[in-house]
């Protein structure tokens, strides 16, 4: 964020209000920003009711009868510096809010008409808009490019400190209007359904908000029925089908060397299980695999193949078996005497 | 010595896991010997043998399974491949077709389909041999039929 800097910065000059109205509308630019981060982190963090309760509070208490708490348990950012912070934003909010409320419906009904599908859309594609213009105007990643247009205009008007006070006056408020997406909500929503009445509508956003976590709930209940931390089981109906299905034999390192077909590789002479030496071990073209052992029992013995009954020497591509039949043997050799070395 | 034995009571771990898996084959084992096993084996249908029970004696060698079991009739079968008096086995794979990846199941399998299907050119039973090199095969199944009845079938029936 970075917000820390300045908002130490700006937070100080603010009390002081002696200091020029220009240098007061920067400082109050950026603290606005940094504002703006603490209540996304707000918005992010604690999506409970409460916590919506507590967001609108700082544009809309001097001014409105709203039934907010008390300033006392706000809940701050971790980030934030306590009184200073809280402070300042009040001071603020009392100079301008008169202006503020009534920009606000100004700006959202230019942002309603900015927006390509401003008729139809609902509340939500506002609300989605005014998300993607915080987001926007901070990290200027992306968004609406109507949108970020907007924003850089004003952020310029801002930047020129040429203009008169009224005017910077009204470009704050309406950056302010931008930026504080909480409350173009409640005011948009105030826009779209009765567009003078602000006190009573006040109220309105905070369940509507909790309609859309409640929705996000049962979504997740929706998705997952046990509702709970877990991996996605095997038999589980709604896992999503792009996850590989892995057998439990595959996850044990020891049975790596298993068939595809999941059925353990044993050797067929003795039972035993095949080691991975064992599998890669093909003394004869037919492919028959045996664990060494064996293979050294049978050589000893008569020699044939079991699978094809073929004496292992003669059978097809001899040097080709010696070759494979060498390569075994050298390996153990080798690690015999590495085994050895190191005792000695 | 120890291979064998490991190896054997691995088939017989396998016998009991799938016994219900091949009914025509009753395969056991000796209690108090490893390498002494036995097996009734059900005469395979539409043969002469049909409704007999055999029983085989398996003598496994200590070299299993790099040599193969001697197996024998103990009950009378009237066979062209069987040894009448002994019970003695002419098959291929008891002898030198032998391979260490057969189980002592899948040779009671190969003996049954050898009752199936005679080799009447490497006869043990001569008569029998000769009836079917004939070409009477009525009297050869007749005489194997009579031979099931007196020796494999179960007394009341």
């Amino acid at each position: 964020m970075g917000s820390d800097a300045t908002m130490v910065h700006a937070s100080a000059p603010a009390f002081s209000k002696d200091s020029g109205k220009k240098k007061k509308n920067i400082r109050a630019a950026r603290l606005k920003q940094c504002k703006l981060d603490a209540r996304r982190e707000q918005w992010l963090s604690q999506v409970k009711s409460k916590g919506l309760k507590n967001f609108t509070y700082n544009a809309t208490q001097p001014k409105l009868p709203c039934p907010t708490p008390p300033p006392s348990s706000l809940p701050r950012p971790s980030d934030g510096s306590g009184g200073e912070w809280e402070e300042s934003i009040k001071i603020r909010a009392k100079q301008e809010n008169i202006i503020k409320l009534e920009d606000l419906h100004d700006s959202d009904t230019e942002s309603l008409f900015n927006s390509p599908s401003s008729t139809s859309s609902g509340m939500n594609y506002l609300m989605k808009n005014c998300l993607c213009e915080s987001h926007s105007s901070h990290s200027s990643t992306s968004g609406s490019g109507s949108y970020t247009q907007s924003v850089n205009e004003e952020k310029d008007d801002d930047g020129d400190e040429e203009k008169g006070d009224d005017d910077e006056e009204k470009e704050d408020d309406d950056d302010d209007g931008f930026d504080d997406w909480e409350t173009i909500a409640d005011a948009l929503s105030n826009a779209n359904d009765d567009s003078e009445n602000c006190p009573k509508s006040e109220t309105k956003p905070i369940p509507f908000r909790e309609d859309i976590h409640s929705d996000l709930c049962n979504h997740d209940v929706l998705k997952k029925p046990e509702g709970l931390p877990r991996a996605w089981r095997s038999d589980d109906a709604f896992r999503p089908q792009s996850l590989p299905s892995l057998s439990r034999s595959k996850h044990c390192g020891i049975s790596n060397w298993m068939n595809e077909d999941g059925q353990a590789s044993l050797c067929p002479i003795c039972y035993e299980d095949l080691d991975l030496t064992d599998t890669s071990f093909l003394p004869c073209s037919c492919g028959f695999h045996l664990c060494l052992f064996c293979h050294k029992r049978i050589m000893e013995a008569d020699g044939r193949c079991p699978g094809c009954r073929k004496l292992y020497n003669s059978a097809v591509g001899g040097d080709q078996n010696v070759a494979i039949t060498a390569t075994p043997s050298s390996s153990v050799r080798f690690h015999c005497s590495h085994s050895i070395n190191p005792g000695t | 010595m120890q291979s064998s034995r490991a190896r054997l009571f691995k088939e017989y771990k396998e016998v009991q896991r799938e016994k219900s898996a091949d009914p025509d084959i009753q395969l056991t084992c000796d209690e108090s010997n490893i390498f002494k096993w036995s097996a009734f084996i059900n005469g395979p249908s539409e043969t002469p043998y049909e409704g007999g029970v055999f029983q085989l004696a398996f003598a496994i060698p200590e070299q299993y399974p790099l040599l193969p079991p001697q197996v024998r009739f103990l009950t009378k079968i009237f066979h062209p491949n069987v040894h009448f008096k002994t019970g003695e086995i002419c098959l291929d794979i008891l002898k030198n077709a032998w391979s260490p990846a057969w189980t002592l199941q899948s040779v009671c399998r190969a003996i049954i389909a050898l009752m199936a299907h005679p080799e009447p050119d490497s006869p043990l039973n001569c008569d029998s041999g000769n009836l079917l090199r004939s070409g009477d095969h009525r009297g050869y199944k007749s005489m194997a039929k009579m031979y099931t009845k007196l020796a494999a079938m179960p007394k009341k029936a």
